[in-house]
């Protein structure tokens, strides 16, 4: 039986239950989102491989604790795979490079078009996200790219940022917040 | 911690910020929270966005196959779902609790249940336990040799607009196989003999061909 057109909640249930072909399907839809994070937060190509390696070893391990009443299976794949990326950026006191120039629009759509043999409607839901994410403030941008996308914890990231602690939460609350709202509404 | 301390941190619990002692502190909380969790769902999904806004790299050739036979030894490890086979004594193999309920179930189905009692007695029907995503028992299905079905079911209450839907899955099944939608506790339909067992999903009203969300699978 192909589960391909099973939900990631399936799929973790049945990974859950020790099935090896369930978890095949989790890497083969997440696997190349896990490395892109890899690399976005500064790991290099043997770096992003045991990354995406350990991830999948932790999503077999840890399935069965994955409560989908809590969180969206999405959710908890991709929670694992940060939580694993910034283990390594931490351990290996690797950074990302320095903030990247925000892009217009119009250069996020051109970088990112779905083309032939591409994943086309998650091409799509990319651009959605990416204009989610410039519908943010700059000060809201900067929080997201160093706890997120350069894995600080919040008392550095406020100290890089020259930001009082307090401040630093409250710019990551409305963040995260806005992408909700901007996503619900697209 | 209190709950609004946590509430504060719940962002940065989400975009991974927080040190191991204080994410067991929010874990804490949470716990006691629905609405804390509630929150921190919201917020995970937006954290999950960030990882979905960047071009997906392509899968390095082999990473798979390492990946696969790097897995540490399960205990519980799948078996492929065997085609039913005959089962002498029957009711010796049903929990008391179980055949008590199935019996009741019968006796509920009036003079239509006779095909189910002698079902029970029949050494070539077969009883499949359906559990949850966590391994909880969530209803069992006893299938007749000719194949009808008569399952008891505690699902959860559905939303308005929602339907439970049964799928024939193993055995010679390459795609799970829709069958009747529902809404109650007791169902009977026809197995599709190439199915060796049933799955339940959680559907839009008047079903899908394929399932969307899954509630309950064979235990194996």
């Amino acid at each position: 039986m192909s589960l391909e057109h099973f939900s990631d909640e399936a799929l973790l249930a049945l990974v859950a239950r020790g099935d090896e072909e369930a978890l095949r399907w989790l890497y083969r839809r997440y696997a190349g989102s896990v490395l892109a994070l890899a690399r976005r937060m500064g790991l290099d190509a043997a770096a992003r491989e045991d990354c995406v390696q350990e991830v999948f070893q932790r999503i077999w391990r840890g399935a069965a604790s994955f409560d989908p009443r809590k969180t969206q299976a999405r959710s908890w794949l991709l929670a694992v795979a940060h939580h694993m990326a910034v283990d390594l950026v931490r351990r290996d006191a690797s950074r990302p490079r320095a903030l990247e120039p925000a892009q217009d629009e119009e250069e996020a759509e051109a970088f990112d078009l779905p083309g032939p043999g591409l994943d086309e409607g998650g091409a799509l839901d990319r651009v959605r996200i990416q204009r989610a994410l410039a519908a943010l403030s700059p000060e809201e941008r900067s929080v997201i790219e160093v706890l997120y996308y350069q894995g600080y914890a919040h008392g550095e990231a406020a100290e890089r940022l020259g930001i009082p602690l307090g401040t630093l939460k409250t710019r990551a609350r409305r963040a995260l917040e806005k992408l909700r709202e901007v996503l619900g509404e697209a | 911690m209190k709950p609004e301390e946590a509430r504060e941190l719940l962002p940065l619990y989400a975009l991974d910020a927080l040190s191991p002692e204080e994410r067991a502190q929010v874990e804490q909380a949470l716990e006691l929270s629905p609405r804390l969790q509630a929150e921190l769902k919201e917020l995970q999904a937006a954290a999950a966005d960030l990882a979905l806004a960047l071009p997906p790299e392509p899968r390095p050739e082999g990473l798979e196959e390492r990946i696969i036979a790097s897995l540490p030894p399960r205990v519980e490890l799948a078996k492929p779902l065997s085609p039913p086979s005959p089962r002498p004594m029957l009711l010796r193999w049903l929990a008391p609790a179980v055949a008590a309920a199935l019996l009741l179930v019968v006796a509920w189905l009036g003079s239509l249940g006779w095909g189910w009692v002698q079902a029970l007695g029949d050494p070539r029907s077969q009883v499949i336990t359906l559990v949850d995503a966590q391994g909880h028992t969530v209803g069992r299905a006893l299938v007749r040799p000719d194949r009808r079905t008569l399952m008891v079911l505690s699902l959860p209450r559905l939303a308005a607009g929602k339907v439970y839907q049964a799928w024939g899955v193993g055995g010679a099944v390459a795609q799970p196989i829709p069958l009747e939608t529902f809404r109650s506790r007791v169902v009977t339909l026809w197995l599709p003999p190439a199915a060796a067992g049933l799955a339940i999903s959680e559907e839009p009203g008047g079903g899908s061909q394929t399932p969307t969300e899954i509630r309950a699978l064979p235990r194996l």
